[in-house]
């Protein structure tokens, strides 16, 4: 509701002002952290990106303001995940209104997980995001993220044909630290007996879990918004006792309060586990890249998938 | 349950403050519904959202901005609920209003968005810290104490207040108390149990009190019955049949109070 009267608002303003001119550059905007970065990264000198969701706010609950409108209608492409991970999208494309604006959504023709699987029963309670019928947490999966860095080079060069060369020397360049960051999740994880990631946050390590044969076992569901139920917490902390977990991993949206519970419950420690979706002011300020909290991710699990 | 209750400390701590918590809103909320102020935990639950969103952009402690902001904002509703000639609704809307607006800008402007400000307003009952277990306790003790030193004034004063000011009780400071501890009230509890839970129990244990009460004492003390066994019944309900704690715990309070109500018409 309030972001149709901020796009209705927008398009007064934006048509008040002088379109600016096309330039050289290409404009892309993306909507989440990892879009951005691995957008830069392919891009170069060759577009200006910027990035819809600023540092701290939720992807779920984030309205567009009048200046993201503007910014969208003189944008040449926009990169969103898709799926409804972005459930404002729809309406600040209406009102950014511009009929030369690209769309590639990320998630489009990979090999998604359904919206429920991949969590355990026992632990998983909640509905998904609306509307949505698969995870959208694609990006913590290394090799779809080669797709979707293969995709973004060949949008771009669909764009501008004579940087193409450029866009795909340095796609390939991001592959293989993609590739690197692959091989060491799987190297690191390959010694850890433990299997089972118990979580104080979401649903947000499907794909993650799929490629390295470990289990999410969420207090909360695919989304945080709904209240864990007294059984469900219970019901892990059993669990984390059962199976002496050594680690209960929180998110940084969702606040360690609830890990904690559990880890005191269990007797475990608490480590950040960062769904890698967005960053702190913060984080933001010290320049954290996406390869930085993969790594610190890798770090956690290692410490809290092995024994006690 | 009972067996739950001795396995899982979360759940002896959610019992212990949802208890404390409820005691103090039930005390409260038979004053706050005998002066019409029905509205008003809802109110400054928006009010206080202004107050976290200041603290959060100031870089104070959220908590302690938003009492501040809540208190003065307690205080501005009954300043213009007596000076504007407007019905306690009105000047109650206002604020919340003004809150909200207030809030939702800081919010954006800042920078620091919706993740911290949502962490410091939706407390969860299940997810409570030994500390905020003393916390309940203070404010309970704070609550009955300040009211039973006060009682007597207090009752004569909800009764009859020109009489009572004519008799000298110092009508605009008890207003203020009251006021001051409902502000208090809000903002701890919704921090502690969340706001779902403190603005139910500040408003429906104590309605279901007036409903069985033949004085103003049994009202109150019908209204922390209420409210306890709101808080026990809501959470056993809850564990048995998986549902959320806090809204299960409001249900069983309006259960308990259609059953005083039917009880009552019977009569």
């Amino acid at each position: 509701m309030s972001s149709h009267w901020i796009a209705v608002f927008a398009l007064a303003l934006a048509a008040g002002t002088p379109s600016l001119p096309a330039g050289p550059k290409l404009v892309v905007v993306t909507t989440i952290f990892p879009l951005a970065e691995f957008a830069r990264a392919v891009a170069g000198e060759a577009a200006e990106v910027t990035l819809l969701i600023p540092p701290g706010a939720d992807v779920h609950t984030w309205q567009p303001r009048v200046g993201d409108v503007r910014r969208l209608a003189s944008a040449d492409l926009l990169i969103s995940i898709g799926g409804g991970l972005e459930p404002w999208l729809p309406g600040l494309m209406r009102g950014a209104g511009s009929p030369r604006l690209k769309h590639l959504e990320a998630s489009a023709g990979l090999a998604l997980l359904p919206a429920h699987e991949g969590h355990d029963k026992e632990g998983d309670e909640a509905e998904g995001h609306a509307g949505e019928a698969f995870d959208p947490h694609v990006w913590l999966d290394f090799g779809l993220d080669q797709i979707i860095v293969d995709a973004l080079a060949r949008t771009m060069s669909a764009l501008v044909p004579a940087e193409a060369p450029g866009f795909s020397r340095r796609a390939e360049a991001l592959k293989e630290r993609l590739r690197t960051l692959d091989a060491a999740y799987r190297d690191g994880l390959r010694g850890c007996a433990g299997r089972e990631i118990i979580l104080g946050g979401h649903a947000a390590f499907g794909y993650l879990a799929r490629r390295y044969g470990l289990i999410q076992v969420p207090v909360y569901g695919a989304s945080p918004d709904a209240a864990p139920t007294p059984k469900t917490t219970a019901a892990i902390v059993a669990r984390a006792r059962r199976d002496h977990a050594r680690t209960i991993f929180y998110e940084p949206g969702v606040g360690d309060k609830i890990a904690r519970l559990i880890a005191a419950e269990a007797g475990a420690d608490v480590r950040l586990l960062h769904p890698g979706h967005n960053l702190t002011p913060a984080q933001k300020a010290a320049g954290t890249t996406f390869f930085r909290l993969m790594e610190d991710n890798l770090e956690a699990l290692r410490h809290g998938l092995s024994p006690r | 349950m009972i067996d739950a209750i001795l396995h899982y400390a979360f759940l002896q701590r959610a019992l212990a403050a949802g208890l404390f918590i409820a005691l103090a809103c039930a005390v409260l909320g038979v004053f706050l519904l005998l002066r019409k102020d029905a509205m008003i935990g809802h109110g400054l639950s928006h009010v206080a959202f202004a107050g976290v969103a200041v603290g959060l952009a100031v870089g104070w402690m959220p908590l302690l901005s938003a009492l501040v902001v809540s208190v003065a904002g307690a205080l501005g509703i009954m300043k213009l609920k007596e000076s504007a000639g407007l019905h306690g609704d009105t000047a109650i809307a206002i604020f919340s209003s003004v809150g909200l607006a207030v809030g939702i800008i800081l919010a954006s402007v800042s920078g620091r968005f919706n993740v911290a400000l949502f962490g410091y307003l939706f407390g969860d009952v299940l997810a409570i810290e030994p500390l905020e277990v003393g916390l309940s306790i203070a404010l309970a003790i704070l609550v009955v104490g300040l009211v039973a030193l006060n009682y007597q004034r207090l009752l004569f004063m909800t009764f009859d207040r020109e009489a009572a000011r004519v008799a000298g009780v110092p009508v605009r400071r008890l207003d203020a108390l009251i006021t001051v501890l409902a502000a208090v009230t809000v903002v701890l509890g919704m921090k502690i149990v969340g706001i779902l839970m403190v603005a139910a129990l500040l408003v429906i244990p104590a309605a279901a009190g007036l409903q069985a009460a033949r004085s103003f004492r049994s009202a109150v003390l019908g209204a922390c019955a209420v409210a306890e066994s709101s808080v026990i019944a809501g959470l056993l309900a809850a564990y048995v049949l998986d549902w959320p704690a806090s809204g299960t715990i409001v249900l069983a309070a309006f259960l308990l109070f259609g059953i005083l109500f039917l009880l009552r018409r019977r009569g």
